[in-house]
């Protein structure tokens, strides 16, 4: 299958505006594409539909990787971490969330920048908008830190500061991981294999009421030692309940159940190795885990 | 935004777990394998220390508890002992390993603090306080022996959250820090099954007491219907958890339990008792609604309000579910029986609900 498509290209750079443009320029000019990402095929009919899309999709970005995020290109809104994510998530959503969100740290960096559309006002996105999200994180223990940096940049439009219709999301992660010595000494993990970040697109899209109206897809390229790609389907079930399934290439590795966005009923691992270790599904209600013979996930 | 977040992690794990099974400093430069070496080294030197210094308030030792066994000393004893970076102190109690014979001592009454973790507080970090009860696995060839412990009470979380209920620590090893989990009463039932010898010496044990303690019984909650829970049940009747919470989760198991998941109650009390945080279904297959049920247990079948009135003259009323009138009838029976603690009639209920509905606890 051709990776490169001129057709399919010109409407992401139209979706990625001024910075697709220069992505496709400088694209066309070397005239060298990279090599191909082949996505596996997953017995998932809502994923399959979208496969090919998100396989140009994906190589569009890692080709492009941090151009495809330059913040340089937008204006920057200045808000806090707190009205980001009230504006980026909706209010809806945000009020159905705003218990745990509150109860997690906040990351060390997020920050927004607005490329089409105006920054939102008093939190709230109206109209058509594309923007870039930057957020970095730090993970601490006694022995190790993990950092993430995650750059996700958005197309969709906002009613009344609620998304709705379809919504693309570019994302790109980078996570490093340090052992950390007693005497505050960093040292970054080294596992033979280059610390790549990871590429990845989700499709969705919402109904007038900002409810989901088909499950949310994400492809996600990693080309890491134990797996090459990891797909995730995220079905609503009704308001509150999702479940997601995750493929580790074209195998499905784990099903997971979230009410209210904590995990809630049956976690369940498919992969041989945690199946072996005893560690074949595990049940939680509203986030904590319960030994159970049965388990709700209403 | 939430995602991500799911999907990082997923990642760190995977790329985490990749370079568990050769040399972890295979790619490192010989200065960074020597600081690593070296700080490896150190944490284990204070991982020691910090063990011995618990191990200093100790005022039991395996060797005190192992000296009184020689000397055909097997009453309970009071005492502190450390179990890696975790500490239990309370009443300790003799348990016979059903397997080799050998008698060792183990948790009976009192409270735990788990603290072992890496750095970062883990989910069951706290202080569990109430009853304990263990079962040992069997022998494993050339091989350590684990244990499951259960526990019975209230479980402080490391950062205050408070939580009532029962607890289990399964395949623990030998003085190895335990990581107790909240259990269903369902899956307090699968553990009874699993060390089903145990559990019947343990209630064997238990009748013999509340026969002995029958005239003076005072407790406000009924051994009897205790005994209608199993082992849970049998746990809350020796337990030395505070009379409300006893009575409480007592209750509460026990129409969860009668009415075959149509209630609700050992959940609405978890709720009470640990607000937004306590598990919504905490009683589990006890709390689901029948129609989401998979197997025999989808069709619940019809409940039943049940009045009956004890020789004492106490009359109570209970909701029972059942699948045929044979079985209701037999589950009526087991309820008056255990509610009114008609000890002398125990005997009469597992042959009476194995031919009526099939099980030896009327669970149809």
């Amino acid at each position: 299958m051709p990776v490169f498509h001129f057709p399919s290209l010109t409407r992401l750079h139209r979706r990625l505006g001024a910075a697709g443009l220069a992505i496709g320029m400088a694209i066309s000019m070397n005239g060298a594409y990279g090599q191909a990402k082949r996505l596996p095929s997953i017995a998932d009919p809502d994923a399959a539909a979208l496969t090919d899309r998100a396989e140009k999709d994906l190589a569009h970005a890692i080709e492009a990787d941090s151009a495809l995020f330059d913040s340089g290109l937008g204006t920057s809104c200045p808000l806090g971490h707190e009205d980001i994510v009230r504006a980026t998530l909706g209010p809806l959503a945000y009020a159905r969330m705003a218990q745990q969100l509150k109860a997690e740290p906040p990351p060390e960096i997020s920050r927004l920048t607005v490329l089409s559309g105006t920054c939102p006002l008093n939190a709230i996105f109206n109209g058509p908008v594309e923007y870039i999200t930057e957020t970095g994180t730090r993970f601490a223990t006694d022995s190790l830190v993990i950092t993430t940096e995650t750059k996700q940049r958005v197309a969709g439009v906002f009613v009344n500061g609620n998304p709705i219709g379809d919504h693309v999301t570019h994302r790109r992660l980078l996570s490093t991981t340090f052992n950390r010595l007693g005497s505050g000494e960093l040292i970054e993990v080294k596992t033979g294999h280059p610390n790549r970040p990871v590429h990845s697109v989700a499709y969705e899209s919402r109904d007038s009421d900002s409810r989901p109206t088909r499950p949310t897809v994400t492809f996600s390229w990693i080309d890491g030692p134990t797996m090459r790609t990891m797909t995730i389907i995220a079905r609503t079930l009704d308001g509150d309940r999702t479940v997601s399934d995750m493929y580790q290439d074209d195998k499905l590795a784990s099903r997971t159940r979230f009410k209210n966005h904590q995990l809630h009923g049956w976690n369940e691992n498919f992969l041989p190795e945690l199946v072996k270790l005893g560690m074949g599904k595990q049940c939680y209600q509203n986030g904590q885990e319960i030994k159970a013979v049965d388990c709700p996930d209403t | 935004m939430r995602k991500p977040k799911l999907a990082a992690l997923l990642l760190i794990t995977s790329s985490l777990g990749a370079c568990a099974t050769y040399d972890p400093y295979a790619h490192y430069t010989p200065d960074e394998r020597a600081k690593l070496m070296a700080d490896l080294e150190a944490r284990s030197q204070r991982q020691a220390q910090n063990r011995e210094q618990l191990r200093q308030g100790d005022t039991l030792t395996s060797e005190t508890v192992a000296y009184r066994i020689r000397n055909g000393d097997t009453t309970p004893v009071e005492g502190i002992m450390s179990r890696g970076e975790d500490v239990f102190e309370g009443r300790w109690k003799i348990h016979d390993d059903p397997y080799t014979r050998a008698k060792r001592y183990t948790y009976d009454k009192g409270h735990y603090q788990s603290n072992a973790h890496f750095g970062l507080a883990l989910a069951h970090n706290g202080l569990y306080r109430g009853d304990f009860l263990y079962f040992q696995d069997p022998p494993v060839q050339g091989g350590i022996s684990t244990g499951t412990f259960v526990m019975i009470g209230s479980f402080t979380r490391h950062d205050g959250v408070q939580d009532t209920g029962i607890y289990v620590a399964e395949k623990s090893y030998p003085a190895t820090p335990l990581a107790f989990t909240k259990a269903t009463p369902a899956y307090l039932e699968r553990i009874e099954k699993r060390y089903q010898r145990q559990v019947a010496n343990y209630r064997e044990e238990q009748l013999r007491l509340a026969r002995e303690a029958r005239e003076s019984e005072e407790s406000m909650f009924n051994f009897g219907q205790l005994l209608a829970l199993g082992l849970g049940g049998l746990m809350l009747a020796s337990a030395d958890i505070p009379g409300a919470d006893r009575m409480d989760i007592g209750t509460a198991l026990f129409k969860d339990v009668m009415s075959q998941g149509q209630t609700n109650a050992l959940a609405d009390l978890a709720r009470e008792k640990s607000g937004s945080y306590a598990t919504s279904v905490a009683a589990g297959a006890h709390g689901r609604p029948a129609a989401h049920r998979s197997g025999p247990a989808a069709n619940p079948g019809k409940t039943t309000s049940y009045s009956f009135t004890c020789p004492s003259g106490q009359s109570s009323t209970v909701s029972i579910s059942y699948r045929s009138a044979s079985c209701l009838a037999a589950k009526q029976e087991m309820t008056r029986i255990y509610a009114c603690n008609l000890v002398d009639d125990f005997s009469k209920i597992p042959g009476l609900c194995s031919s009526a509905c099939g099980t030896p606890q009327c669970t149809d």
